[in-house]
């Protein structure tokens, strides 16, 4: 109920500002006994399941602009909503919105199917759509917008993410703005770390990077996923002193101004090729040993699966759900970790000397 | 590899040492002992040689002396096989250089090194007191791991067990399965936290619809009751003032009566009040000011008349002023006091001027004013004498130039006459020396004929490796050789057959071996007679039918018994083959299989001999070619090729020669020539004796002639010019002398003319230039004192006239005032003086007393007008009242006022009655308050009153209600908090999610390294656990027998075995003998790490501080052993156990820092 105040707060606002509100409800707050409870301000629209176009303004050369738009009455609409909507008002300017799926993707329920083409057909000028995350511009004439959503929540909804401003002129152009508006920028940035020998050049090879990736996006908070490549020497350092790495990229990061580090990845590949090379020394040879005989053996994979069954009756329902949902998952979980928890401790067996150079 | 020689260019402390460790040798143990004391710069030595290996360290400490960019290591390492001489240097890129600055590839060593980088090399290939010291607290630590134990000390990491057991501390301290508090725990609980208070602090949208309705029924209730207070208490304000009404109105009453009763006063104009009381003060003020002034000048006219005016003295002021201007009392003065000095002075200068004359000779001249010259004349003759002095000098002068220029002419004559001889022209030779200057025959000739020389000797080496061909180049060059493609091809061929021959070579052993494991087999089956084979079973059976041919034959006993023997013999096979069954069939089995292989090997025999057979006509082939080109005994293609490549070399070399020698022959040629050219030249110069034949030394003597030449003739001009500018100096000297001369003669004429003219010619002689001076300078003295004299008669003139003047002016004076009196002229005009000035001031005083009187007279009149003024406003005021006096007319004003202020409150009391009631006019008001009864209107009030007290009450208690409930509402309205919540509590979850998979790393990874450590320990337990007991057992001196494990609970315990019976753990031994153990577990580990790789150099740095003598011996002799598989560097700084090694090992190398 309070977010949902504060929406009703914000459409006060915009109501205060002169400037007027349409709103469809789309699948998940069809049926919302929350938004049924705000009190809207009057110049805020929503419109029912089956409704009239709303005459929105008269214009001064006497057009009229009129908004279409349906709410979902149901949280699911499998069928497109598209032939229900009125055709346009002649010698109109028509905006049409719509809560849909459009083509829909694999792996998704779909909402209101209906395709660019017929949204072309119906003679609208403007078609204002919802639901899919990431902004897209379906058509220019006329003008079929997905806008995204104006913040990402999670680094799976990485890139710039805003609004999109249409103005539409009294002869009915109609012109398009992308505007940034959100607070924080997720990005993924893969740092290729090759011919990086040496723990300082690694830093400068990230700080430039970095300071490449925050000129180029506009002035919000950036939140970054580092992932490190590459063949390098550097790899063993950088897997056991991990906690220091991620403490100096959080620093180079926080030297930018409003860019945080989310996480550090390190993805090195060739290490098994590495180990074969230098089976003659110890280290080597352990390496060899923990991944040609332990990491295949047996016992050890039934000693890991009873370490993971143990923990996650432990972990939070919702957790436990994301980590392990069955089997498979399970053992991918526990096999991951195997790899990659064999390499880190190797690399603290691989030697200490090297804390004492970082200066 | 291999450190031979480590050079310390500038490092450190270092400039330009150099360490060599010289070559290996292959029966001696390569052990090096590096004694210095302390600050010598070991370690410096060790970083040294780890910088050369992978650069200078970024922040090297070693960096004081030699500032980073200049330092340099270097050294000559032997590393797979090759030998580098290198330096390391600081620099970003390209660190690695040759001797000759080249830079080297960085990864030069690489081969030799591996994997392992500077820290795994400290660790794995040093050992100092430090690490040794850790290495035994591991061997503590890792009680129980043998397998960590066994990897440490390969490794040379000192802990492992450590770090694993680090590792699993943190995992744990994420999560443990019995435990209650880990951070899991704490997380979690957060997250309980996080969800509880989103609980309180958000809710639904069915409570909040509730909490609006009852929010707005209250509102409702509480706006009735406020509406019937408000009512309640308009009525009571209403009885209120009409309450208050009723004394307002008795009052008003008794004013209006008040006002009636009274008659009414005219109203003087406003300004009045203000008036009277000045006017009293006026009248006052007037008639005191009138008496003052009448007093005042009374007393100014009495004063006037005691003055009386001196008329005398005023009239002669004139005349006194002006004889006082022209100052002649000061002038009569001044002439008294210098009259005698100035006499004196007149006297002393009539002496002077005698004594003048006297000097001039002219003591007795009657007018001496004649003497004195002209000035214009005297000026004349001073010039000339100043000329004279000057003519006669430089005439002096010239003539003894003229004489020292004719000296030198004469010299100059005489030089030139003896230089004339040794000029020899050798403008050719020159030009031929300069051009053979430039040649460079003989440096080629020289270079050619080293060249030459070095290719003879290469193609004579290259005609050794050639051999058994005994011919010389030229016959090698002519001999027949197959061409480069076709033994390529041959080579082709020959891999082919080879690896033909090995893939065939395999499957006959694979084939023999299995065959022989079938007939094992067989054999086996056979001798264990259980089963019987097909061939018994036919014999018995052929057996059996022949007992019954013959019994059925015959049908007697015997054969009945030999029938049934054969048959029971034949039953029995049978059954054991039939309770055998599958056993036979294996058999028959493996007896296929024998004779299958059989038939394959017999093929591949075959196959082999083929190609046996062709890799000997290859051979062959070989052979020939080789024979062809004079190798007999060469069969194989790449000795052919080898020889071939030699051949090819060999070759070129010749080309190489033949081009040398050519170049050798030209330049010999060129010199010839040269020489011969420049012999020619130096004959025509005249040098004939002793010519040498070399064109060099040829050279070199014609260069030293022609400088000689150059240096002869360079002289002869050098003194022609000087004779030349001899002559013009004379020539200009003599010149000089004649100007001087005619000079003289002009000044002599001069000087005549002008002392012709003065009274000088008169004198008896005529006074030469130096004596006229002196006569001058008196006379111009005698002139001044003339002058002086006549000044000073004037003056004491002057002064005798001033003084009559001013007695006479004084008496006229004196007679004018009648004052007649003798004596002093300056007392008089002292007297005179003074009366003048008293009678001036007398008529001053005067003068202001009556100007007084006048401006006393103009305030009189002016303060008159005043007082008439006054009386005029009195007189009006007087008029209107009909008074006398000014405070009569005071009165009147008063009372007036008075009537004023009571009209006024009589109004203001009824326009306050009149806004209590709210009544338009005071008769309605009147008419409201005369029904009124005023006990039952305060009954009424009090009633009232109460009533409202109670709604009161009741709304502010609805009030409250209805602020707790907006303020419930409110706590709900719009805000951030439940979505910050959210936040948090998603946050927690992604951390815990991050936790818990880096928890399963961990877990995995120690769980992996355990295994792997236990793997390791298997594989390695018993090459190093016997190696590292018996190194063990000679260090302690077979005080300790060696080592053993005890494996107990899936640990498994090293133990040491005491010689004398008994054992101990690792934990129980003393710390010098725990070092020792890690010391020949390192060792054992060194030589398992150097079976499996290239060594690396070893570096000890003073690790037996804690060692007996003996013991350190022992060490010292297991290192020179460790020493035969690679390189072991000791460095100590105690000089005694330089001894102690040389008698341990006698092979060791010692060096001195």
């Amino acid at each position: 109920m309070n977010t949902a105040l504060f929406l009703a707060g914000e459409l006060r606002r915009l109501d205060e500002a002169g400037i007027r509100t349409f709103i469809i409800r789309g699948n998940h707050d069809a049926q919302s006994q929350v938004t049924r409870e705000l009190t809207l301000p009057p110049s805020v629209h929503v419109f029912p399941g089956r409704g009239k176009p709303v005459l929105a303004k008269t214009l001064e050369n006497g057009r009229t602009v009129h908004v279409h738009g349906m709410s979902f009455a149901d949280p699911h609409a499998p069928e497109s909503l598209l032939p229900h909507f009125h055709p346009p008002v002649a010698d109109a300017i028509n905006i049409g919105m719509l809560h849909t799926s459009l083509a829909g993707s694999a792996g998704h329920d779909p909402y209101a199917p209906c395709s660019v083409a017929d949204l072309e057909r119906h003679g609208y000028d403007y078609w204002a759509l919802g639901h899919v995350h990431q902004r897209q511009v379906h058509s220019v004439k006329p003008s079929i917008v997905m806008p995204g959503m104006p913040q990402g929540r999670d680094i799976n909804e990485s890139g710039v993410k805003g609004i999109t401003l249409v103005t539409i002129d009294d002869d009915g152009a109609v012109a398009l703005e992308e505007r940034p508006v959100g607070a924080a920028v997720f990005e993924r940035v893969s740092i290729d770390l090759t011919a990086t020998a040496d723990w300082r050049d690694m830093l400068d090879v990230v700080g430039r990077h970095l300071a490449l990736l925050r000129r180029g996006l506009p002035e919000a908070d950036l939140i970054l996923r580092i992932t490190l490549t590459g063949t390098t020497p550097l790899s063993w350092r950088l897997r056991r002193d991990f906690d220091l790495l991620q403490g100096e990229l959080a620093n180079i990061a926080a030297g930018f101004g409003r860019c945080w580090v989310e996480k550090v990845e390190t993805l090195f590949a060739g290490c098994s090729q590495h180990a074969n090379r230098i089976a003659v020394d110890p280290i080597g040879e352990l390496t060899a040993l923990v991944e040609n005989e332990v990491l295949s053996a047996f016992a050890f994979r039934a000693d890991m699966r009873a370490v993971a069954e143990e923990l996650l009756p432990h972990l939070p329902a919702e957790l436990r759900r994301l980590l392990a949902a069955d089997e498979g998952m399970l053992d991918d979980l526990v096999e991951n970790a195997a790899l990659s928890g064999s390499a880190d401790v190797l690399s603290h067996l691989h030697g200490r000397g090297a804390v004492e150079g970082i200066d | 590899m291999r450190l031979q020689q480590l050079d310390l260019v500038r490092f450190g402390k270092f400039t330009g040492r150099s360490l060599d460790f010289g070559a290996a040798k292959p029966e001696e143990p390569d052990f090096h002992l590096i004694y210095g004391p302390n600050e010598a710069g070991k370690s410096t030595l060790f970083a040294g040689f780890l910088d050369l290996l992978f650069g200078i360290e970024r922040l090297s400490p070693y960096g004081f002396l030699h500032p980073y960019q200049t330092m340099r290591i270097g050294g000559i390492v032997e590393a797979g096989g090759k030998r580098h001489h290198a330096y390391r240097i600081k620099r970003n890129a390209n660190s690695l250089v040759g001797p000759d600055e080249q830079p080297l590839p960085d990864n030069l060593f690489s081969s030799a090194l591996g994997a392992i980088d500077r820290d795994t090399y400290r660790m794995m290939f040093s050992l100092d007191d430090e690490s040794i010291e850790e290495g035994g607290e591991a061997i503590l630590k890792s009680e129980g791991e043998l397998g960590s134990l066994l990897f440490s000390a390969s490794s040379g990491l000192p802990d492992s067990s450590a770090v694993l057991a680090n590792l699993r501390a943190e995992a744990d301290a994420f999560f443990r399965p019995q435990a209650r508090k880990h951070r899991l725990a704490e997380l979690k609980a957060e997250l309980d936290a996080l969800k509880s208070e989103r609980k309180t602090v958000d809710i639904n949208a069915r409570e909040y619809a509730d909490l609006r309705k009852t929010l707005t029924k209250a509102r409702e209730r509480h706006d009735a009751a406020s509406q019937q207070r408000a009512e309640l208490r308009v009525r009571r304000d209403r009885l209120r003032a009409e309450l208050e009404a009723l004394p307002l109105l008795a009052r008003l009453r008794n004013a209006r009566e008040q006002l009636a009763g009274s008659q009414e006063l005219p109203i003087p104009p406003q300004e009045w009040w203000n008036d009277l009381p000045a006017l009293r003060r006026q009248e006052v003020e007037i008639a005191t000011r009138l008496r003052q002034l009448d007093e005042e000048l009374a007393r100014r006219r009495m004063e006037l008349e005691g003055l009386p005016r001196d008329e005398q003295a005023l009239v002669l002021t004139g005349r006194f002023e002006a004889l006082r201007e022209s100052a002649l009392d000061a002038r009569y003065q001044t002439a008294a006091r210098d009259m005698p000095s100035r006499l004196d002075e007149l006297a002393r200068i009539t002496a002077e001027m005698r004594a003048c004359l006297i000097r001039l000779g002219e003591a007795d001249n009657p007018d001496p004013v004649l003497l004195v010259l002209p000035t214009a004349r005297a000026a004349r003759l001073q010039e000339l004498v100043r000329q004279h002095a000057g003519l006669s000098e430089k005439l002096a002068s010239a003539r003894e130039e003229l004489e020292s220029a004719r000296r030198d002419r004469a010299q100059w004559e005489r030089e030139l006459d003896r230089l004339k001889g040794g000029v020899a022209d050798t403008g050719r030779l020159v030009e031929r020396l300069h051009v053979l200057r430039q040649s460079d025959c003989l440096l080629r000739q020289q270079a050619a004929s080293r060249e030459v020389d070095r290719l003879e000797a290469a193609i004579a080496d290259a005609m050794d490796s050639l051999r058994p061909f005994a011919g010389d180049v030229d016959e090698l060059a002519r001999l027949p050789v197959p061409a480069a493609g076709v033994v390529a091809t041959w080579r082709a061929e020959e891999a082919a057959l080879s690896e033909r021959r090995m893939r065939l070579d395999d499957r006959i052993g694979d084939e023999r071996e299995r065959q022989a494991g079938d007939e094992a087999r067989l054999a086996a089956f056979a001798a264990d007679g259980a089963a019987v084979d097909d061939a018994t079973a036919g014999v018995l059976r052929r057996r059996r039918d022949q007992a019954w041919q013959l019994h059925r034959a015959s049908l007697d006993e015997g054969t009945a018994s030999a029938f049934e023997a054969a048959s029971r013999e034949d039953d029995a096979a049978v059954a054991l083959r039939l309770a055998y069954a599958e056993r036979v069939a294996e058999m028959r089995g493996l007896a296929l299989a024998i004779s299958e292989r059989r038939a394959r090997l017999q093929a591949l025999e075959t196959q082999r001999t083929a190609l046996s057979e062709e890799s000997q006509r290859l051979e062959a082939t070989v052979a020939a070619a080789a024979s062809a080109g004079g190798l007999p005994h060469v069969k194989l293609v790449p000795q052919l090729e080898a020889w071939l490549a030699i051949r090819a070399a060999a070759l070129v070399l010749r080309a190489d020669l033949r081009a040398a020698r050519q170049t050798r022959d030209g330049a010999f040629a060129e010199e010839q020539a040269a020489a011969f050219a420049l012999r020619d030249e130096l004959v025509r110069l005249g040098v004939t004796d002793d010519l040498p034949d070399r064109l060099d030394e040829l050279l070199a003597i014609a260069e030293r002639i022609a400088s000689h030449a150059q240096s002869a003739s360079a002289a002869h001009s050098a003194a022609a010019a000087q004779l030349r500018r001899a002559s013009e100096a004379l020539e200009s000297r003599e010149t000089v002398l004649t100007a001087a001369e005619a000079a003289i003669a002009r000044w002599e004429e001069e000087w005549a003319k002008a002392l012709a003219a003065t009274w000088l010619t008169g004198r008896a002689e005529r006074p030469q230039p130096h004596e006229i001076g002196p006569v001058l300078a008196v006379l111009q003295d005698f002139d001044k004192l003339m002058q002086k004299k006549s000044e000073l008669d004037h003056r004491i003139a002057g002064m005798r006239k001033d003084q009559k003047g001013f007695a006479e002016a004084i008496a006229d004076l004196a007679r004018e005032l009648a004052e007649q009196r003798d004596g002093d002229p300056l007392a008089h005009y002292a007297s005179l003086r003074d009366r003048i000035a008293a009678a001036h001031h007398q008529e001053e005083r005067r003068l202001e007393g009556s100007a007084s009187i006048a401006r006393l007279e103009d305030d009189l009149r002016s303060l008159l007008n005043e007082e008439r003024q006054h009386l005029a406003m009195k007189q009006v005021i007087f008029d209107f009242f009909g008074c006398g006096t000014v405070d009569e007319a005071g009165h009147c004003l008063e009372a007036v006022r008075e009537q004023e202020r009571q009209r006024q409150r009589s109004a203001e009391l009824e326009h306050d009655l009149l806004t209590r009631l709210g009544a338009a006019t005071s008769g309605e008001a009147e008419s409201l308050l005369a029904g009124v009864d005023e006990p039952e209107l305060r009954l009424e009030l009090a009633r009232l009153e109460e009533a409202i007290d109670a709604t009161d009450r009741d709304v502010s208690e609805l009030h409250s209600e209805v602020r707790n409930k907006e303020g419930a509402l409110a706590e709900i309205e719009g805000g951030d908090r439940v979505a910050e919540l959210e936040q948090r509590q998603r946050t927690i979850l992604l951390d815990i999610e991050h936790k818990a998979v880096g928890y399963l790393r961990l877990k995995a990874g120690v769980v992996a390294a355990e295994h792997a450590l236990r793997l390791f320990r298997e594989r390695h337990r018993s090459a190093m656990m016997q190696r590292a007991s018996r190194t063990f057992s000679h260090i302690s001196g077979g005080e300790y027998a060696g080592l053993s494990t005890q494996a107990d609970k899936g640990q498994e315990f090293l133990i040491a075995n005491i010689a004398a019976g008994g054992s101990k753990l690792a934990g129980d031994l003393s710390k010098g003998t725990r070092f020792q153990l890690y010391l020949a577990l390192r060792m054992a580990g060194y030589h398992e790490v150097a079976a499996a790789r290239e060594t690396l150099p070893f570096i000890a740095d003073d690790i037996m501080e804690t060692f007996d003598d003996n013991r350190a011996g022992r060490a010292f002799a297991l290192m020179a052993e460790m020493a035969r598989v690679g390189q072991v560097i000791y460095l100590t700084h105690h000089e005694h156990l330089c001894d102690i090694a040389r008698s341990a090992c006698p092979g060791v190398k010692l060096h001195k820092l």
